[in-house]
């Protein structure tokens, strides 16, 4: 034992995805006009245009007149136009391609594949790209921000700085750059930087993306922000609700953390209009640890819904679609350690799909080398693989003064894995037992019960004359054997004694 | 009731020009003023282009006297630039032969234009030929930037430069029509004070957008240089330059649905922009080609006017938007492809 989760504190923290996902998803636009700009002469040139290409129906007026229809925003109204020039084979290629790629329905949204997860070739694979593309455009901020989100999934946080540093200079005002700096600097914990790059933003004050953000930020520093009172404006404001979500879910969230349920739940419920994941996967949150009555989330359903989804699943003990959600979760995030921790547990754990777990926990380790939770988990897989070597040199790597903290049960219970695992019973059974009295003390009796059933299953496993001792403990666990991940365990202890016999 | 303008038909002209038949009018027609075009001959039976001002019209607009002021200054605008550009002998701009003025029913004056006769635009042209001609391509590119350099070099922006506008004649190549819509750093226009002059399909990002650079020179020399790439995109895929650009821009970020500032969109076409040049390059069958192509337009369409233009001119010169490394390049490029040495597609 014992592979840790954690589902403490979460904040609306903006997320991160590359330019293609975050445009698709719709969190680029601008739904409040801030200008009028005059287009009538685009009408008068349409006229135009197709005044002559009705005259004429050839080729290349055809070409200059879909330019015309194109940035007038009209192509769907001139179908045998795109029909005649697609189905010439006179036309350019590339005229021909683009009316190829615009006649085609593109999802709104793209699920990646699993395997992308675990293959750093094709991370640096898109690094190349990037590289290639900012040789000959320097300047393009948006590329300078995929660099360094490729950059942060492999862990190389310096280079990443330097990316994310070259686009804030070159756009620091632009939603997506802002945002993803943000992010960014609050993985490597440096929310300080996070919070000035948001807080300095002129755009700010009218922006409910970055104010969502910055209020976020600003709590999870524990500081109340300077821009709530704008917040709250912007947040009645004539913006379209999709905007308004993530801002409005966290206000909401300040309301009921400060104990305002009624006020803080109203705000909340009006965040589900438009919705995106991440207020969901918020609301999700506030309903586990702070509501008594929860709010009613099961009519919304955004893109990517994988954080709430795996969650809800993992406590109705539907362990595979925790598993599914849990994964396309990190898939999402990939740089994220939150996910890899869930999805390490229900694998490992709960599941004993030690391969896949050790395959997870590979990736997140790249982005999230120093990560104490991701070590730990990563030794209890490797140990269960029976690689007590590896999983020994990555456990000691998380310091000690870390190891030691008294309230780390989970890290004390491997610590006692470990050592059961060298042929140390006795100095495994001490730290289990330690551990077992520290979480009965502080109250957190699940805790207690899996340290508890880890250690009867490890003394099944060493052939201990303590087993039975061991698994008579058990009975002091009762009410928490009924709990999904615990039954897990009693199940994985019967198929030890079973292989046993 | 035909207007003046509409009535000439048949009428003899100073000089001994017979006004052919009327050409009909396209809809949508635009201008600083409303004109009446038709095919005129001289005594020796050589063939023009005639260009009549139909004053009247401007009598049915909600003010006419300021719309009769409108069309007098914008008609002597164009007659003024057009005869700098004869004097100065601006080979790739189409030469007007002759400025007149008649005097129909005794009372109505219709004041007029002579051009001389093209056999069409280029998009005609490329339609005759029917496949792609690497060399003509070239060759017609080096002509339409000779034509706007000339304009340039006496400090006139053509700002309307379109397919349309490109005219070609049988012996002399291509030239550069339709200077209503230019602006003179030397004198006022009717419409300078318009955020977009020339036709707004055509028109650069900041333009389309919106935003006019405060610069008069990026604002006007900034905008040719867009048009003269666009120009180069659409001789080489069928498509103008900001059709480029919007195919790979969310349709949130297109200008007919875009209400935020230029600044805050421009992220975003820069980063499209740069991302559909590597999708030219990989359109060159020719790299060496392709090569050249995508460089004139990385530094011709960016929509960053800042970044816009010739950094290497600007270094000797102090201006970004000369045009002479350009022109030496299509120069190079037609003669190896006259050579055989450059294939497209």
């Amino acid at each position: 034992m014992s592979l840790i989760i954690e589902d403490k504190d979460r904040h609306v923290f903006p997320r991160w995805r590359d330019f293609a996902s975050t445009r698709k998803l719709g969190e680029l636009a601008i739904s409040m006009p801030e200008t009028t700009n005059d287009l009538s002469g685009l009408d008068r040139s349409l006229v135009r245009g197709i005044a002559v290409w009705e005259k004429d129906r050839s080729l290349w007026k055809g070409l200059d007149l879909l330019g015309t229809v194109v940035i007038a925003n009209r192509l769907t109204d001139f179908p045998e136009l795109v029909r005649e020039i697609s189905e010439n084979p006179s036309a350019p290629f590339l005229a021909r391609k683009y009316l190829a790629s615009v006649s085609t329905t593109q999802p709104r949204h793209e699920e990646k594949q699993e395997s992308s997860l675990v293959d750093e070739e094709a991370t640096r694979g898109e690094i190349r790209k990037s590289k290639a593309s900012l040789q000959s455009s320097p300047r393009d901020a948006v590329e300078w921000v995929e660099l360094a989100r490729a950059y942060t999934i492999l862990g190389e946080n310096i280079k990443a700085g330097a990316a994310i540093n070259a686009a804030l200079f070159l756009a620091p005002f632009n939603r997506f750059v802002l945002r993803s700096a943000a992010r960014y600097f609050i993985h490597i914990g440096q929310i300080d930087r996070a919070h000035s790059i948001l807080g300095g933003a002129d755009q700010v004050k009218v922006d409910p993306w970055l104010l969502a953000s910055e209020i976020s930020v600003s709590s999870a520093m524990g500081k109340t922000s300077k821009l709530i009172r704008a917040g709250r404006q912007i947040a009645t404001a004539d913006y379209r609700a999709s905007d308004l979500s993530e801002l409005r879910c966290a206000l909401g969230t300040l309301e009921i953390e400060s104990g305002s349920d009624r006020k803080g739940k109203k705000i909340l419920r009006s965040s589900l209009d438009g919705a995106n994941e991440n207020s969901v996967a918020q609301i999700s949150w506030i309903n586990r640890r702070h509501l008594s009555v929860p709010i009613d989330i099961s009519d919304v359903r955004p893109p990517l819904l994988h954080e709430a989804e795996a969650w809800s699943a993992f406590y109705k003990s539907n362990w595979d679609v925790a598993k599914n959600e849990s994964l396309l979760w990190m898939i999402d995030q990939p740089f994220a350690s939150a996910p890899a921790v869930l999805s390490s547990y229900i694998l490992s754990d709960i599941l004993a799909e030690h391969e896949t777990a050790e395959k997870i926990l590979s990736a997140a380790l790249r982005a999230n080398p120093d990560d104490e939770m991701l070590r730990n988990n990563m030794a209890v897989t490797l140990m269960d693989l029976g690689r007590v070597g590896e999983a020994e040199s990555i456990f000691e790597a998380i310091p000690e003064e870390v190891r030691t903290k008294p309230d780390h049960y989970a890290l004390r219970a491997t610590q006692g894995m470990l050592e059961f695992r060298k042929n140390n019973p006795e100095e495994g059974r001490r730290l289990y037992l330690q551990t077992i009295a520290a979480a009965l003390e502080k109250g957190v009796k699940v805790t207690a019960a899996r340290a508890a059933f880890h250690l009867a299953i490890e003394e099944v496993i060493a052939h201990t004359s303590e087993a039975i001792a061991a698994t008579k403990r058990l009975d002091e666990f009762k009410s928490e054997a009924q709990r999904g991940e615990v039954a897990c365990l009693l199940k994985r202890l019967n198929t030890e004694i079973d292989r046993l016999r | 009731m035909p207007t003046p303008a509409e009535q000439l038909s048949g009428v003899t002209l100073n000089g001994g020009w017979v006004v052919g038949k009327l050409i009909p009018r396209i809809a949508g027609h635009t201008g600083g003023y409303f004109s009446s075009s038709y095919h005129v001959i001289d005594g020796t039976g050589k063939p023009a282009f005639l260009k009549a001002m139909d004053y009247t019209r401007a009598l049915s607009s909600p003010d006419p006297a300021a719309a009769l002021n409108a069309m007098t200054n914008a008609y002597l605008f164009e007659r003024n630039i057009l005869q700098e550009c004869a004097e100065k002998k601006m080979s790739r701009i189409v030469r007007a032969i002759e400025a007149g003025k008649v005097i129909l029913n005794g009372t109505d004056p219709v004041e007029y234009l002579i051009f001389e006769l093209a056999s069409g635009d280029i998009r005609t042209y490329l339609d005759a030929i029917a496949t792609f001609d690497l060399k003509w391509t070239l060759s017609c590119l080096h002509n339409i930037f000779v034509g706007i350099q000339q304009l340039n070099s006496a400090r006139i922006a053509h700002q309307d430069l379109k397919p349309s506008n490109v005219l070609t004649f049988a012996s002399e190549g291509e030239k550069i029509a339709d200077l209503g819509r230019a602006w003179h750093s030397l004198e006022s226009s009717p419409h300078d004070h318009i955020n977009c002059a020339g036709d707004k399909a055509y028109a650069p990002p900041e333009l389309l957008y919106g935003y006019p650079p405060a610069d008069e020179n990026e604002r006007r020399y900034g905008a040719d240089f867009y048009l003269l790439g666009s120009m180069v995109l659409f001789l080489f895929t069928g498509m103008r330059a900001t059709t480029f650009l919007m195919n790979d821009l969310d349709p949130s970020h297109y200008p007919t649905n875009w209400h935020g500032s230029y600044q805050d969109v421009l992220p975003y076409l820069e980063h499209a922009f740069s991302e559909n040049l590597v999708t030219l390059n990989g359109s060159f069958a020719d790299k060496n080609l392709g090569k050249e192509i995508v460089s004139v337009i990385g530094q011709m369409c960016h929509p960053n006017i800042a970044l816009r233009g010739d950094m290497a001119h600007k270094a000797i010169h102090g201006s970004r938007f000369g045009l002479q490394r350009f022109i030496s390049l299509f120069d190079r490029l037609r003669l190896q492809a006259a050579l055989g040495r450059m294939k497209y597609p």
